[in-house]
């Protein structure tokens, strides 16, 4: 990249496509209608979902999906998860799966602990998984004052969200408690992390829009945060020129009072942090390797770091640090069931080579063969006449004897 | 017979994969089931993966089984009150919602409205090849608010949310051409996943929600039930034949007796000498590794299950499974079974063993496997259906509500 080319100030969207971001259920829809006020968020797709109607006529937005109301006529999930995902799964899902479909990425939103949010997540995932998107969920947790049930669902929504996605980004509320006054009104609090999150939302999008120099990317999310339990904390810091010759530091200080952050404390906790730096035309290799630096001394030393460093002229005469401080719950993951069921070696990848199989029987090791259903009709489940002895349709040799 | 008994008699048909089972029974004053006398034959290829295929065959064997009830109960079965386990691969599900205005004065719910709201709610969305044959109510709402119990309650409106259970039309009369052969000219089908619940899940379990299997010869059932209702059920038409047809095509075996002994034998240590069993074929002695019959019998279950996780997981359901897995029929006996549906779905698991529950009482010696879970399911169901007196009310010729029996008083039937 030429730092001498001169550019216009609003990159070409016609080629790239762009990140989507979908706010699901009450919080996320609140989220994501603060998210749509930002500067920098008009290179999202921004949607909204929920079973309420009232949330989203209040938020105004103009891709609003309502799911499933037919079946609660409107008036949202009441806090049952399996409402939720039986609305976010039926035929409202199409329309979301049309607005979706190629994008480059989708970050998903909304809170955890309820009905819609919990129990849509997983289905969305699926939905992003079949329509091959990446796909990163930024959930928040219940606060400790809502109270133990909703803390039980949301634990059991992340669980069941992990397998169906790549990346889950957990936030609990809480983290708001190290900056807010303890005679803050509980609903100016709610809102407050909307605010928090739809930043976080910006924050992440710009890291995952703007990587060229050295790049953070989607990958990197992935190895860290992938299928594993975790609790997360996002920092945001954006200083310019106005604020004198040192902005690195003032925007690293910005970093540190972010509401989500939880402090220093929340830095030094963290067994791996996601670090981006994002400047202009204007950034100096100094400033990068500074900011990067005041970024370690305040992390432990066994904590993995992941840096990240972009540029984008949108961000000329500005600096921009992101940070994701990542604390895993279960050190040793025996959270994973040991399993002592042989499974069979997955032996074909794709589902035109599974088609193609019972057109072709001689791929696998016999003709496959019906046996004692050969008269009868063919039994097609996903594709496969499941008759037909898995072995057979998978390819695998088996010991006769003799 | 007027007179002689407190209750009506009932009879319970199973037209199974494996076998053609008939029972015979009636209830007491505390509400038990007592069997009479039963009947049985195996069925001998003319049912095949839950379907009919050869109607002569399997009418032949369903007379037999039914003469030697009526000769072990020492009566003959009255043509009424006689019920049929439904089950194949053209079972269908969903879920219906249906509304009332509640207009009378006092503006409170009674129980005929409960009844029109869930008439209104049996309707079937599909084919006119599609009949219904069971309605499972399950939660109401009144006025917008959700109730699990409406009775009594004041509203404008009441919603009642049920699960609908349909079959194809001819499918389904192929299950009751061999009663009405017979002059039994209305017998009732009913889901047989439904009637095998009956005979297995517990209040408990089913207050916390429970997912049902019964993997039979032919077939596999699951009902995933929450409080109240039923979320989704179906049909897999994977049965135990297919695990022993796995095995014959493998081993290069007969699928009967060879590969059936070898798969309900799987588990018997002794039969196996350094890791090898020993069978007899068509060209001498076989020496057959155990490690391979065990593997084919572990890809089939593995597949069959992954395949229902799939379909409840796709819906989302799976989280609301409090008590886990309740698991009954000639399948859950198999050894591999228990580790596998752990494996798969990752939750508690029981697995019915050969104690009948208490409120069975009779003639049953013959009859503690989870293989008849679902006929005595099915007598039970048919006993709490066909009693007038103290266990229900019946409150008009087409729909009977029985209450006060746990879980079980969802259970609305819709003749068809």
């Amino acid at each position: 990249m030429d730092f001498s080319e001169k550019q216009e100030s609003v990159p070409d969207q016609t080629i790239k496509p762009k990140t989507t971001v979908l706010g699901i259920g009450g919080a996320g829809v609140k989220t994501v209608k603060y998210l749509s006020r930002l500067r920098g968020s008009q290179w999202l797709n921004i949607a909204v979902a929920d079973a309420d109607e009232g949330s989203l006529s209040e938020a105004g937005l103009p891709h609003s999906f309502p799911v499933g109301i037919e079946w609660t006529q409107g008036l949202g999930c009441g806090g049952d998860p399996g409402r939720g995902a039986n609305a976010f799964a039926h035929k409202s899902q199409k329309s979301i799966e049309d607005f979706i479909s190629g994008s480059a990425m989708l970050i998903v939103t909304g809170g955890l602990g309820g009905g819609a949010a919990t129990g849509g997540a997983p289905v969305i995932g699926r939905l992003a998984r079949r329509l091959k998107i990446p796909t990163i969920f930024l959930m928040t947790t219940p606060f400790a004052f809502e109270g133990h049930r909703r803390h039980e669902v949301a634990d059991e929504g992340i669980k069941l969200l992990l397998p169906d996605t790549d990346i889950v980004i957990p936030i609990p509320n809480d983290i708001l408690f190290s900056s807010l006054q303890s005679d803050v009104p509980a609903k100016k609090a709610f809102s407050m992390v909307d605010e928090s999150i739809s930043h976080a939302i910006l924050g992440l999008a710009e890291v995952l829009r703007c990587g060229n120099i050295l790049a953070t990317d989607f990958a990197d999310f992935k190895t860290i945060l992938s299928n594993k339990k975790t609790v997360c904390r996002v920092g945001l810091g954006l200083a310019g020129n106005e604020d004198g010759d040192n902005r690195c530091n003032v925007a690293a200080e910005r970093l540190l009072e972010s509401p989500l952050l939880g402090g220093q404390q929340g830095l030094k906790e963290a067994d791996a942090v996601i670090v981006t730096v994002i400047g202009g035309n204007d950034f100096e290799i100094g400033e990068m390797k500074q900011s990067l630096e005041i970024i370690k001394s305040l992390t432990a030393l066994e904590t993995r770091i992941i840096n990240g460093v972009n540029t984008d002229t949108f961000y000329d005469n500005k600096i921009f640090i992101t940070l994701l401080a990542v604390t895993f719950e279960n050190k040793d993951s025996e959270e994973e069931i040991t399993d002592t069921v042989w499974r069979p070696p997955i032996v074909k990848t794709t589902e035109e080579e599974t088609a193609t199989s019972l057109l072709q029987p001689e791929l696998a090791f016999q003709s496959p063969s019906r046996g004692y259903f050969s008269k009868t009709p063919l039994n097609i489940v996903k594709g496969e006449d499941i008759d037909i002895p898995p072995f057979q349709r998978m390819g695998i040799n088996l010991d006769k004897g003799n | 017979m007027l007179g002689r008994r407190n209750s009506e008699i009932v009879t319970a048909i199973e037209i199974g994969t494996s076998k053609i089972c008939v029972i015979i029974g009636e209830t007491d004053e505390e509400g038990n089931i007592i069997v009479l006398g039963s009947g049985e034959r195996a069925s001998e290829d003319s049912v095949c993966k839950g379907e009919i295929i050869d109607m002569q065959k399997a009418m032949g064997f369903f007379n037999e089984a039914l003469a030697d009830a009526e000769e072990a109960a020492g009566l003959d079965i009255e043509p009424h009150n006689v019920y049929i386990g439904i089950t194949g691969s053209h079972i269908s599900s969903h879920h219906g919602v249906g509304s009332v205005p509640i207009s009378n004065e006092d503006r409170q719910v009674n129980e005929s409205h409960i009844n029109d709201a869930l008439q209104n709610a049996a309707v079937v969305s599909h084919s006119t090849e599609e009949i219904i044959i069971d309605v499972v109510a399950g939660h109401y709402l009144i006025d917008g608010r959700r109730a699990d119990n409406p009775l009594d309650q004041v509203a404008h409106k009441l919603e009642s949310h049920s699960h609908i259970v349909c079959g194809n039309r001819n499918q389904v009369a192929n299950f009751l051409a061999p009663a009405k052969d017979v002059h039994i000219d209305n017998p009732t089908p009913v889901f047989a996943g439904l009637a095998s619940a009956m005979a297995v899940i517990s209040d408990e379990e089913h207050k916390q929600g429970v997912l049902f299997i019964d993997i039979g010869a032919g077939t596999t059932e699951y009902i995933l039930f929450y409080n109240p209702g039923i979320y989704e059920s179906g049909v897999i038409a994977v049965g135990t034949d297919h695990i022993v047809n796995d095995l014959a095509i493998a081993l290069e075996l007969p699928f009967a007796p060879t590969c059936k002994d070898l798969v309900f034998s799987a588990g018997d240590k002794s039969k196996f000498k350094d890791g090898v069993i020993e069978i007899r074929g068509a060209l001498g002695i076989r020496k057959i590794p155990e490690d391979t019959i065990n593997k084919i019998i572990s890809m089939r279950l593995l597949e069959t299950f992954e395949i229902l996780h799939e379909k409840l997981n796709s819906k989302g359901l799976l989280g609301s499974i409090g008590s886990g897995v309740v698991m009954t029929g000639g399948g859950a006996t198999l050894p591999a079974t228990e580790d596998i549906v752990k494996s798969v779905f990752k939750m508690p698991l029981r697995i019915v063993g050969s104690d009948l529950p208490s409120h069975f009482g009779g003639a049953v010696t013959d009859l503690s496997s989870p293989r008849y879970s679902m006929i005595l399911g099915l007598l039970e169901y048919g006993v709490k259906r066909s009693n007038k007196g103290s266990l229900i009310s019946k409150l008009d010729r087409n729909v009977n509500m029985f209450l006060r029996s746990g879980w079980k008083n969802i259970i609305r039937a819709i003749r068809p």
